[in-house]
């Protein structure tokens, strides 16, 4: 049995039991038969990685910066440095082939170092002999001589990269006026190494992982390659590639669980809630929807029939894929979701009225979601309706001053949020305590996020009297507050301390000393992340040390854009926090190991 | 795949991706040493590269003529024909579709919609510390119309040499800005 079907099995144990259709005996048996034949996913090794990756990201930037620092040297010395650079992490990586290629931390590591240093090597080059700002060109060099170190390397974070490379490429040139067709030869060079890794295991994390950033590359880069000679011919393209999207999850992904293990259902329901919500507007059909983006310009006729061939393939293949999925669908309720092709049509024909065709479609796609909790049958995308149903009526409040409707609408969210919430009816174990200790922490981490910057604290304080913004900072003020009060009195002295830095940040903007907010914030996040990371490290507790280091890290690197560094010494920070992920991880696993031992 | 035979693709993949670095060093390297020198004049602006830096946007766009416009189209490859003055500078007299005869020319595309080509010497990289100083004594110099840039030409392709303030290379202008 698969996976996710024993996952599935093991909540509805709690409901046959609550039921009292089986007694606690059997639902102990079954979860311990059931258990057994799961395999256990090593979380720890999964995050370590994870984190590993992170800490080479942020050296292989440091030495970014290092380089872009432009060192006032001779050409040649800085052109030899250079290769010199990419030569040590290119010795580094064949080391790596050689000697560790069994450890998958350490391909992942050197491999990203391998393609920040390439990428880097190819910017100073050009740097040093002053070429224009034609960055298409960089990342086009940077994409092809990267592809062989994913297949060498077998490593997925040097796929992210790749990716972001060539969707980037693609943005430029659609920005430029180029053509960016060539981005599908780009994918297509990628395919072997995707479908390799979907052989091996089509429900592993590392599949979930390329899955992900695959279709969002696919889904950013569309509308780039698109030649767009037929007017808003987008619109049916994406339209039906988001359909194409949503039938595959529906095949592929039934008994997966969690959200983030699907992402052909989870993108292709926000990509429609999206464009259902951007159409429901009425700037798009004026703006982008009906114009032809080109209009002013000849077009070029190879990429063009890209777009002939994209729009008669995709809506073939979500007919098809209909017809072949229809029974199942449409089993056991109304699934709004493939039903976007049609008003897409509907609406790209009839264009005067599409904003409103799309609108009652967004009501109905909202209303179909929400409907399995109003029978007590919560889905996790039940919440994509909440949140559509939310930002739609929002919207529209502020759009048209239909306040009676905006506020029915969100008195409406409001009761079933809270109510009939799909985590409290089939998930009590996750009692509303748990609920709200989430959004406290979240709520107050991004609060503390927002005044971290100087310009938002000043943006906020200003525009305060704005009814939302007051009351959405004060709950956030008050639940992170109400949160944090409790982990003092559970005496975890630094979230105390977060009590009194939140109670002195308004004092300080009324005595006109918002400079000295912001340090204080800052100062504070600090300490907490240094105070986390020599917690995890004494205590030999890898989520601790993490946590704490990844917080410093974000603290530096929001730093990073809003403060007046020079690269030099960004590059060297970034290098020392990178630094410091692997030398914590490296002694608490040693640690780990001897003590095992 | 043995890891031996990884290895040795590994180091193949290695030695093309530096040799892809040395081909772009050799050429513009060759440009420099052999290409006819022109001097063009340039107008500043200060921004920053996340990749490559801190640089010196020199102002020196050429739009093609409205009556010529509808011959081109937003991304198409030209010959931008450049001719010089009395003085000896050099500027864009007109692009063409196509080779032109004469040697002084460079390969680029049409940017924008409005006609406006891109140029490969629109950027002068400058080390961090120095750019703000940089920036001012451009400004200065832009101002009294002292500045300008010496680019190398060869085979339609075009490298910047140096940028100059009052004729004195920029940095060594900074450094006598600084001794006074």
């Amino acid at each position: 049995m698969k996976v996710g079907k024993i996952k599935w099995l093991l909540k509805e144990l709690f409901v046959l039991k609550r039921e009292q259709v089986i007694d606690s005996e059997t639902e102990e048996s079954i979860k311990k038969y059931y258990s057994q034949k799961m395999k256990p996913v090593n979380v720890k090794k999964m995050v370590m990685i994870l984190f590993w990756i992170l800490g080479s990201i942020l050296i292989g930037a440091g030495i970014v910066l290092l380089f872009a620092h432009n060192w006032n040297v001779s050409a040649h010395l800085k052109a030899a440095g250079t290769l010199l650079c990419l030569i040590c992490a290119q010795i580094f990586s064949g080391y790596v082939i050689r000697k560790r290629f069994e450890r998958k931390i350490w391909r992942e590591s050197s491999s990203i170092i391998l393609m920040l240093i390439l990428g880097t090597a190819i910017a100073t080059i050009q740097q040093i002999y002053h070429v224009g700002g034609n960055v298409e060109n960089l990342l086009f060099l940077w994409a092809i001589s990267s592809l062989p170190i994913i297949y060498l390397l077998r490593s997925n974070s040097s796929v992210l990269i790749y990716l972001a490379i060539i969707t980037g490429w693609a943005g430029v040139i659609q920005n430029q006026g180029g053509y960016a067709s060539f981005y599908w030869l780009f994918i297509f060079a990628l395919m072997p190494y995707y479908f390799k890794s979907h052989k091996q295991n089509l429900h592993s994390a590392e599949n979930k992982f390329l899955q992900w950033f695959l279709l969002l590359s696919f889904c950013i880069s569309l509308g780039c390659v698109l030649e767009k000679v037929v007017p808003g011919l987008w619109i049916i393209v994406y339209s039906s590639f988001l359909v194409i999207l949503y039938f595959i999850g529906f095949i592929l992904e039934k008994d997966e669980g969690i959200i983030w293990r699907r992402p052909f259902t989870t993108i292709a329901a926000g990509g429609i809630g999206v464009i259902a919500f951007m159409l429901s507007q009425d700037w798009p059909w004026r703006k982008i929807g009906l114009e032809n983006i080109r209009s002013e310009l000849r077009f070029h006729e190879i990429p063009a029939i890209i777009d002939y061939v994209l729009v008669i393939a995709f809506v073939l293949i979500a007919l098809w894929l209909f017809i072949k999925c229809m029974k199942q669908l449409y089993k056991r309720s109304y699934d709004f979701f493939p039903l976007l092709l049609l008003f897409a049509i509907i609406g790209y024909f009839i264009p005067g009225t599409a904003n409103v065709v799309f609108g009652v479609y967004l009501i109905l796609l909202c209303f179909s979601l929400i409907s399995p909790v109003l029978r007590k049958q919560a889905r996790d995308i039940s919440w994509f309706g909440l949140l559509f149903l939310f930002v739609f009526s929002m919207n529209k409040l502020f759009a048209y001053k239909t306040e009676s409707l905006g506020i029915i609408l969100l008195i409406f969210f409001f009761v079933i949020f809270v109510i009939r919430s799909g985590l409290f009816i089939d998930r009590p174990e996750r009692a509303p305590y748990g609920v709200l200790r989430f959004i406290c922490l979240f709520g107050g981490l991004l609060f503390l996020y927002m005044i971290s910057f100087a310009e938002v604290i000043e943006e906020i304080m200003d525009k305060a009297h704005f009814f939302f913004k007051d009351i959405l900072l004060i709950i956030t003020i008050a639940s992170a507050a109400i949160y944090y009060l409790w982990e003092f009195i559970k005496k975890n002295w630094y979230i105390g301390v977060f009590l009194i830095v939140l109670m002195l940040l308004p004092i300080l903007y009324i005595v006109h000393l918002e400079i000295f907010a912001v340090i204080l914030v800052n100062l504070y996040l600090f300490s907490v992340g240094i105070g986390i990371t020599i917690n995890g490290i004494v205590r030999r507790n890898f989520y601790y040390a993490n946590v704490g280091i990844l917080t410093i890290s974000g603290i530096t690197l929001t730093r990073f854009f809003d403060r007046d560094l020079t690269f030099l010494s960004r590059g060297i920070i970034f290098i020392l926090i990178g630094s410091l992920f692997f030398l914590a991880n490296i002694y608490i696993s040693r640690k780990a190991k001897g003590e095992i031992k | 795949m043995k890891t031996k035979t990884i290895l040795q693709i590994f180091i193949i993949v290695a030695m093309l991706q530096v040799l892809l670095l040395l081909s772009i060093i050799v050429r513009k390297e060759n440009i420099l040493r052999t290409g006819t020198r022109i001097k063009i004049k340039v107008q500043p602006v200060d921004p920053y590269d996340a990749f490559r830096g801190r640089y010196i946007a020199l102002d020196v766009s050429y739009r093609i003529p409205e009556s010529d416009k509808n011959e081109y189209h937003r991304g198409q490859k030209v010959y931008a024909l450049l001719e010089v003055d009395n003085e000896g500078f050099a500027s864009i007299k007109g692009v063409a579709p196509k080779k032109p005869q004469s040697q002084l020319y460079f390969k680029t595309f049409v940017q924008r919609v409005n006609g406006r080509i891109a140029l490969p010497y629109d950027r002068y990289y400058i080390e961090d510390s120095k750019a703000l100083e940089a920036e001012k004594a451009y400004k200065r110099s832009r101002e009294s119309s002292s500045a300008y840039i010496s680019v190398k030409i060869k085979y339609g392709s075009a490298v910047l040499e140096e940028l100059y303030l009052k004729n004195i290379p920029v940095l060594e202008f900074l450094d006598k800005e600084s001794q006074k």
